[in-house]
This record gives C-alpha cells, sequence and structure tokens, in this order.
C-alpha cells in the first residue's frame, strides 16, 4: 500500500492531504481503533459540557422551566444554551403528560432533533402521568413513545432540580450510562 | 359601585319585559348573578329577544351539566352579560332527550338545540365543546367538528352515562392531530416564538400582499380534560387541578373555585384569608404581565431589556415562594381561606414587592417606549368591543381600547371591595396599547399590595368549611390577569363535584384570533399573538 500522492495546493486541497495522509499512516499503523475512542472521547466530552436544551411545553412545568431558562438561574454558566427550536437543541426537556394528541406528536418532535439526543422527563406528568393520571385524554408519562434519559419528578420540579437534571444528564454522556432520576434538591425526597 | 342586588333586580326586571313568555323563571341569585329557566321549545326565540332588545350584549360562557342520575337529563347553561354593568345572566335549559342518531360516532342518544352563534360568534367554539364533550347537536352551526379532542375520537368523554369509562376508544386509539381541518390550500402555518417549540396552539393564515386574509386556530394539543376529572374528586381534591388547569394563573384558578364552592356551602372567608388570597393574586397578576412583556420584547428582539422583565418576575416569584413554597403552580387556596397563613414578615416583604415593582415598571415602561422597535406595535391588531361584539372578550384585551369592565370592581369578584379603585384604562385598542396597559397594570397592583401590607387583617386566615356540600349551583369569579375567569359549580349532593366548568378568558381570546388578525401583516403575526396574550392551558384546560 503506497501513501496518496502528494498534492500541492493552497488552503483546503492542503488540509485534504493532510487529513487523508493522517487516515492512511494511522491505518497502517494500526492505531485507528485508539484514535477513534481518542475523537469519540472528545465529542463526548464536548456534548457533555455544552448539551443544549429546548423545552418541548406540553404541561404547565414549561412556566417553571421559564424561570430555569432565566437570567436567575442561568444555565448557560454550565454549558446549556436554550434553544428555540428541536433542530437547534440536544436535550428534549419534555414536560406534561402523554396525552392522546401528544402520543403523535412527541416522536416526531424528537425525531427533528439531531443525533446524538437526549431527552429530560420534566415533572410528575411526563414521568408517569402525575395528577392527571386516569383522566379521558391522558395515556400516562412520556417514556411509553419516547426513550427518556433523565427523569425529573415534582409538581412541579423546583428549577434546581431541572438545573441538577441537566447537570446529570452530562455525567451520563460522558460515562455513557443509563437512565437516571433527579431528587429534588429542594424538596429532599421523591413525590 | 352599586350594590349588586340592585343590579340583579334591574337585569331581573329587564330579562322579564324583553323575554316575559319565553323562559319560565328568573330571579336574582346574589353576588351579581341572576338565574333563568328556559323553555327548550323557546331557546331560540329568547335568546335572540334577549339580544335584539339590547337586554343581553355577550355571551360569555356555554356548558352544559349532565344530571341524568339525579333525573334532570341534560341542562344547557348560557352565561350572558346583561347590559347593566356588574352582574351575569345564567340562563338554564333542560334539553329533551331524543333520540336522533349522531351517524355512527355517537353511542348515546343526543339531542338537538339551536345555535346561538349566529348572536353570539363566541358560540361557534363553546358549541363545539359542548358537542364533543356531551354531545349535544346545535342546529344551524357552521361546522360542529371537534375542539379540544383528536380528530376521529369515537363518543362524548363527559357524558354521565358513557359508563365512567369516558370514551369508547383503546387507548391506542386517537392519535391523529388536534383539530385544523384537512385541506391546505392557501394556509400558512405561523410559528408563534412566544409559545415553546413555535406554538402548542396551531395557527395557520391566509394571506394576500402581505397581509392576513385568513386566520384558523387549532386547540387541543394541551387538553387533559381537568373538567372531567373533577367530577371524580374530592370538592378539596379539585384544587390541585384547578391549579394546573391554566398555570400561568394558577391563584386564580383555585380562588375561582374556591369561591363558587363557598358560596355554595355558605361560609365567608374570614377578611385575613381574603387579604391574604387578594396579595398573592395580584402578585401573580404582576408575575404574569412582567411573563408576557418579556415575551413581547424577546419577539421585538430587545434581549437586554426581557432579560430585566423576567429577573424583576423572579423578585415577584420570591415572595410568592415564601408564602405558598413554590414559584409557579400554587397550591395555596383552601376552601374557606387559604391553605396556610403567611409566614412571619410577609407584609414587610409585600411592601418591599410593592416599592420595586412600582419602581421597575416606572422604568420599563420609559425603556420599553425608547426601543426604536417598539413602534412596531402602534397600529397592530386593533380590537375594540363595539366593532367586534359578542365575542366574549375581556380584561387588558378591552380595558385597552377604554371599556371599564373590571370583575374586581363591580362587586362579583370576591375580596376586592376594599382595595379597589377605578379600573385602570388607556385608549387605542391596538398591541402598543395593550402592552402598555399591562405595565401600567403591574403600578395598580403594586400599589394594592402596599395598601394589604400597611393594613393586613389579624385573625384567622381560614373558615371551617362543613363536610357535606348541599346540592346546588354557584358561581366563583375572579379577574384572571387575562380577563374574567368564572367558575361554575354545580353539586348533587355527593362528595364530588357533579359539575365543574371554568369560563377561561383565553378560550374566548383565542376564539376571537381568526377575527382579530385580519388584516395585520403576515410578518407581525406572532407579535401580534404575543399582544393578546395566551395562556394555551387555559383554551386547553
Amino acid at each position: 500500500m503506497t501513501a496518496p500522492a502528494p498534492r500541492y495546493g493552497r488552503g483546503r486541497a492542503l488540509v485534504e492531504w493532510t487529513a487523508a495522509t493522517a487516515r492512511w499512516a494511522l491505518r497502517t499503523s494500526r492505531l485507528d481503533g485508539l484514535a477513534d475512542a481518542v475523537a469519540r472521547g472528545a465529542f463526548s466530552r464536548a456534548q457533555a459540557s455544552s448539551a443544549w436544551p429546548a423545552a418541548a411545553g406540553l404541561g404547565c412545568c414549561s412556566i417553571g422551566l421559564l424561570s430555569v431558562a432565566g437570567p436567575r438561574w442561568d444555565p448557560e454558566r454550565l454549558g446549556h444554551v436554550f434553544a428555540d427550536a428541536p433542530e437547534g437543541c440536544d436535550v428534549l426537556l419534555v414536560d406534561g403528560p402523554l396525552t392522546r394528541a401528544t402520543r403523535a406528536e412527541l416522536p416526531r418532535l424528537v425525531a427533528r432533533m439531531c443525533e446524538p439526543r437526549w431527552v429530560i422527563a420534566v415533572g410528575s406528568c411526563a414521568v408517569g402521568g402525575g395528577p392527571f393520571r386516569g383522566g379521558h385524554a391522558v395515556l400516562g408519562g412520556v417514556d411509553q413513545v419516547i426513550p427518556v434519559d433523565v427523569y425529573v419528578p415534582g409538581c412541579p420540579p423546583s428549577p434546581e432540580a431541572v438545573l441538577l437534571g441537566l447537570v446529570k444528564l452530562s455525567e451520563l454522556i460522558r460515562a455513557k450510562a443509563g437512565p437516571y432520576i433527579v431528587v429534588d434538591p429542594q424538596e429532599g425526597g421523591l413525590l | 359601585m352599586r350594590p349588586t342586588d340592585a343590579v340583579e333586580a334591574e337585569v331581573a326586571e329587564s330579562v322579564r319585559e324583553a323575554a316575559e313568555f319565553l323562559v319560565r323563571s328568573i330571579a336574582p341569585a346574589g353576588h351579581g348573578r341572576v338565574v333563568a329557566e328556559g323553555i327548550p321549545e323557546l331557546l331560540a326565540q329568547a335568546l335572540t329577544a334577549l339580544r335584539d332588545k339590547g337586554v343581553c350584549t355577550d355571551l360569555l360562557s356555554l356548558s352544559v351539566v349532565d344530571l341524568t342520575e339525579e333525573g334532570g337529563g341534560l341542562q344547557l347553561v348560557h352565561h350572558l352579560v346583561p347590559k347593566q354593568e356588574g352582574a351575569v345572566l345564567e340562563l338554564w335549559t333542560r334539553l329533551t332527550p331524543g333520540t336522533a342518531e349522531d351517524g355512527a360516532a355517537a353511542p348515546e342518544p343526543v339531542v338537538m338545540v339551536p345555535s346561538c352563534a349566529r348572536l353570539w360568534p363566541a358560540a361557534v367554539w363553546l358549541e363545539r365543546e359542548a358537542w364533543e364533550m356531551h354531545g349535544v347537536l346545535f342546529d344551524g352551526h357552521p361546522g360542529l367538528g371537534r375542539l379540544l379532542l383528536p380528530q376521529g375520537w369515537v363518543g362524548h368523554p363527559m357524558r354521565r352515562d358513557a359508563a365512567r369509562n369516558r370514551t369508547a376508544m383503546p387507548p391506542g386509539m386517537g392519535a391523529s392531530s388536534p383539530a385544523v381541518a384537512d385541506d391546505a390550500d392557501g394556509w400558512a402555518p405561523v410559528a408563534l416564538p412566544s409559545m415553546p417549540m413555535g406554538g402548542t396552539m396551531r395557527l395557520e393564515v391566509r394571506s394576500r400582499d402581505g397581509r392576513v386574509t385568513a386566520a384558523r386556530v387549532g386547540a387541543g394539543l394541551l387538553h387533559r380534560g381537568v373538567e372531567a376529572m373533577a367530577e371524580d374528586r374530592t370538592w378539596e381534591g379539585v384544587l390541585p387541578l384547578a391549579a394546573r388547569a391554566a398555570v400561568r394563573s394558577s391563584v386564580h384558578w383555585q380562588v375561582a373555585y374556591a369561591t363558587a364552592v363557598e358560596r355554595l356551602v355558605g361560609i365567608e372567608v374570614p377578611s385575613r384569608g381574603w387579604a391574604l388570597r387578594v396579595a398573592l393574586m395580584e402578585l401573580e397578576r404582576i408575575a404574569d404581565h412582567l411573563l408576557s412583556h418579556a415575551t413581547v420584547l424577546g419577539i421585538l428582539g430587545a434581549r437586554a431589556n426581557a432579560a430585566r422583565a423576567w429577573a424583576d418576575r423572579e423578585l415577584v416569584l420570591d415572595a410568592m415562594q415564601m408564602a405558598t413554597g413554590a414559584r409557579v403552580v400554587h397550591d395555596a387556596i383552601a376552601i374557606g381561606g387559604v391553605a396556610a397563613d403567611a409566614p412571619q414578615g410577609w407584609p414587610e416583604r409585600l411592601g418591599e414587592v410593592s416599592e420595586v415593582c412600582t419602581k421597575a415598571v416606572r422604568e420599563h415602561v420609559e425603556e420599553a417606549r425608547g426601543l426604536p422597535q417598539w413602534d412596531r406595535l402602534s397600529g397592530l391588531a386593533p380590537v375594540h368591543p363595539d366593532h367586534m361584539p359578542g365575542w366574549g372578550l375581556t380584561g387588558p384585551l378591552v380595558r385597552a381600547s377604554g371599556v371599564e369592565l373590571d370583575a374586581r370592581l363591580d362587586g362579583r369578584a370576591g375580596g376586592y371591595t376594599s382595595h379597589s379603585s377605578k379600573p385602570y384604562t388607556v385608549k387605542g385598542g391596538d398591541a402598543r396599547a395593550r402592552c402598555e396597559l399591562r405595565l401600567l397594570e403591574i403600578a395598580v397592583s403594586a400599589k394594592a399590595l402596599g395598601a394589604i401590607a400597611a393594613s393586613m387583617p389579624g385573625g384567622r386566615a381560614r373558615e371551617e368549611a362543613p363536610e357535606e356540600v348541599p346540592p346546588g349551583r354557584a358561581l366563583g369569579v375572579v379577574e384572571d390577569p387575562r380577563g374574567e375567569l368564572h367558575c361554575m359549580v354545580v353539586s348533587a349532593g355527593g362528595p364530588s363535584p357533579r359539575r365543574v366548568h371554568f369560563r377561561s378568558p383565553d378560550l374566548a381570546h383565542a376564539a376571537a384570533l381568526g377575527e382579530v388578525l385580519i388584516g395585520v401583516p403576515v410578518d407581525d403575526v406572532p407579535l401580534a399573538v404575543a399582544s393578546i396574550d395566551l395562556c394555551v392551558g387555559g383554551v386547553d384546560r
């Protein structure tokens, strides 16, 4: 196997040649697995320390989330900048119970997000139907139709609990671990 | 302010004059409420007479109460606005159960009544809700489709003869989108940045030359069936549902429900209880008006000003958290008063909030008027009740066009007599007038808070409520931050309410959007919607 023929040029051509040469060198030296792991780790760290959330706003907790996104709790200091649309976010904060109307909407909303993506269920409704469980329009928790990574119970959870959920999600992304249930620091127990 | 019993007698007299042989009975019922009993065969004539003779100017609410178990059949209830200020006319009509078939969709027998959408356009949405929840067919309705439930829903979930499963659908079904008609020609969806994900309420417009020629609204994404669930809860157990129905005004919804139950069982809330309730409601009004101000500023791109409004809102929420333990969703109200007395030092805190808000509002108004983009609101989506009669518009929306309508100040809402002043109004009626009026209302509320802080009554904050609630009907009225909120409660004497119906200002305003938005530049539609200020939870319940 031979190295690709050197193509001298300015700008992009040089970058492409360097990358191709590096790929060739890694492949021939059999270090590509290691490089892949390092790159993935770096991306994972980057994603963990700046996971951009967006709120689906399908329940009353969305008014509580306004405080989380606002200047008092300031999630941007933790790297979480609130996005306006699912296309621009990494984490979807889903609040409100699963209803017959949102049953079709929620998977569609999550499908609009880019991969990799995470979901936090905010509030007792999103976790398991909450106070509306048993209503004619309500089907229970949202994890019946979309995968949920962090559960933040509470009716509504305090802004601290939602922030803790975001922090825990960052840890999950770093550790590539399973779902996590937040205990509200203001309440001191599961609701 | 005139005494409400004089107003009630006057309303009863004018209804008697206009519709003498068209209603069975008419009697004042206290707290500005006049109750009439209609005759089903003559309902259309009665309503037409009341409207055409100028006795009733507007339709606030229309609901159905299912009293089949008590032998009362289905009752249709109209809440009408008489021309005399400070009263509401409640017209109860027992519907004759028919055997007409509602195609294959309705498993229960349905009844047919004349529609009043021709008299009051507000009835278009209200009758759609009455049909989908209770299966009452309205003759002459322009389009009796699902409003809050998904298209293709089978059954009428609030009928009590529906074997309590409330729907004939298996859980997996009903996954289609909420009600927006299917034809796509010319309709373009509009994203609403004032709501998460571009709108928890769908809005579609048709336009020509950049201006809206028609608009339609799809509601129901947040519908949880709060009113249906209330029929299975205890009397106290409805309070948490009321707080979570429209969470931007959770205290107001709880007070509306609690007031209705108190009027039903006949207990008086102690003056300290009312002072604490009013303080919480005014705090919530300030927080809510700051929220809508911040939203409008966000759409205008004034992010620094918006951040300032968000930060000021947190100060108000701090004061609420001190009393209720929560920043939003305050489970603070109990039947008979407040759930817990205020902590030590709360009146002083109220005084501080009052001072801070008074100062901040002056700065907010100055800063907003100094923004070059604030002029975008001038002349945008003007609303005047005289040009839009019959839509049931209330609250800041009409006070911004000079109409002196405020349930706090005409004796219908409880608790406000000692803190009241003249309703604050401005002229203009456009988006700018609405946004500035809300800011000025913050100052009025802050003043009221200062008055409460200075003279907080002592004694108990809660009157013990009796265990049993007698059979009967009552109406609780509050002035929500966005308009008039009524809660009608019907008791059959059992451990749970037979019917709880919330008349939310948001439903009326969302229904009127299709009319208000006509002529608005398409680019300014989100701004116009934000200036009207809707809480979608209040629409969908």
